[in-house]
């Protein structure tokens, strides 16, 4: 189990995935490894938490969820509202390769079904990444 | 983030399974209830919870809301965990308190908004073996 190193505060993953099993063992897992976990069952519950007090630093979201809003649709509103947080989509290879424009477009994106340790891999380099982002625009 | 001011259930790592559709309300009891040292699935609905259940996850204690989307609302859920998986401690969470046609069925009742404090207490002594 890796273990993020750092004396900062935890950061915050949004797990966005509406199969209750695999959001409880991602989830289970991210917070093994220090994150903060914030769980949706949907897109409409990721907005609810996005649009409240709650710090996020990252959103993992599924591309396929019932309801309003699909993974693509999420990552669109947060690219025009939230900017400074990273997204990490999620989907079946087929859905990837039908949309891969789109994926390419919103980001890094993982296939299900996927090792828990490569998402915390790419979560930490994309948390990585944006403080170093940070750092040269100081 | 200090620890939580109530003492952590000792010698009982417990498992929580919170059934909650409110995603902020859910967000909220499940993070008092992980400061207070318990382990904690979240479910936003009857099904959720029941696919937990089915699972090979074990689970110590149901906390269900009444009110929820879907064919099953928690008095049913309640209730059929009680058949079917009796050792299951058992509590209801809501804002409004339920016709019991199920009064047995439940070990403790929560009302709402939750206290997290008195849950916490109260699930420390269901675990205990404290009726």
């Amino acid at each position: 189990m890796t273990t993020i190193a750092s004396a900062a505060p935890p950061s915050t993953v949004l797990v966005v995935e509406d199969e209750v099993l695999i959001r409880m063992n991602i989830s289970q897992y991210l917070r093994e490894c220090g994150y903060r976990v914030i769980e949706a069952v949907s897109a409409d519950e990721a907005l609810e938490v996005l649009q409240s007090a709650h710090e996020v630093n990252i959103v993992l979201t599924d591309v396929q969820m019932p309801g309003s809003m699909d993974g693509f649709g999420l990552a669109k509103w947060i690219r025009a509202n939230r900017r400074d947080l990273q997204v990490i989509m999620v989907g079946t290879p087929e859905r990837a390769a039908d949309t891969a424009a789109d994926l390419c477009e919103e980001g890094p994106n993982l296939s299900k079904p996927y090792e828990p340790q490569v998402l915390a891999d790419l979560i930490r380099r994309q948390l990585g990444l944006d403080k170093s982002r940070k750092m040269v625009g100081a | 983030m200090m620890a939580s001011a109530q003492s952590a259930p000792s010698k009982v790592l417990a498992t929580v399974l919170l059934v909650e559709d409110e995603v902020l309300i859910r967000l909220m009891a499940a993070n008092e209830l992980r400061k207070a040292g318990f382990t904690v699935i979240e479910a936003a609905h009857a099904r959720e919870a029941l696919s937990v259940l089915r699972s090979a996850t074990p689970v110590d204690v149901l906390i269900t809301d009444i009110r929820m989307p879907g064919p099953i609302d928690g008095v049913q859920l309640a209730t059929l965990a009680r058949e079917l998986w009796p050792n299951l401690k058992i509590a209801i969470a809501s804002a409004y308190t339920p016709q019991w046609p199920a009064v047995n069925v439940i070990d403790a009742f929560f009302g709402k908004p939750y206290n997290p404090d008195r849950m916490i207490e109260r699930i420390t002594e269901l675990l205990q073996g404290i009726k």
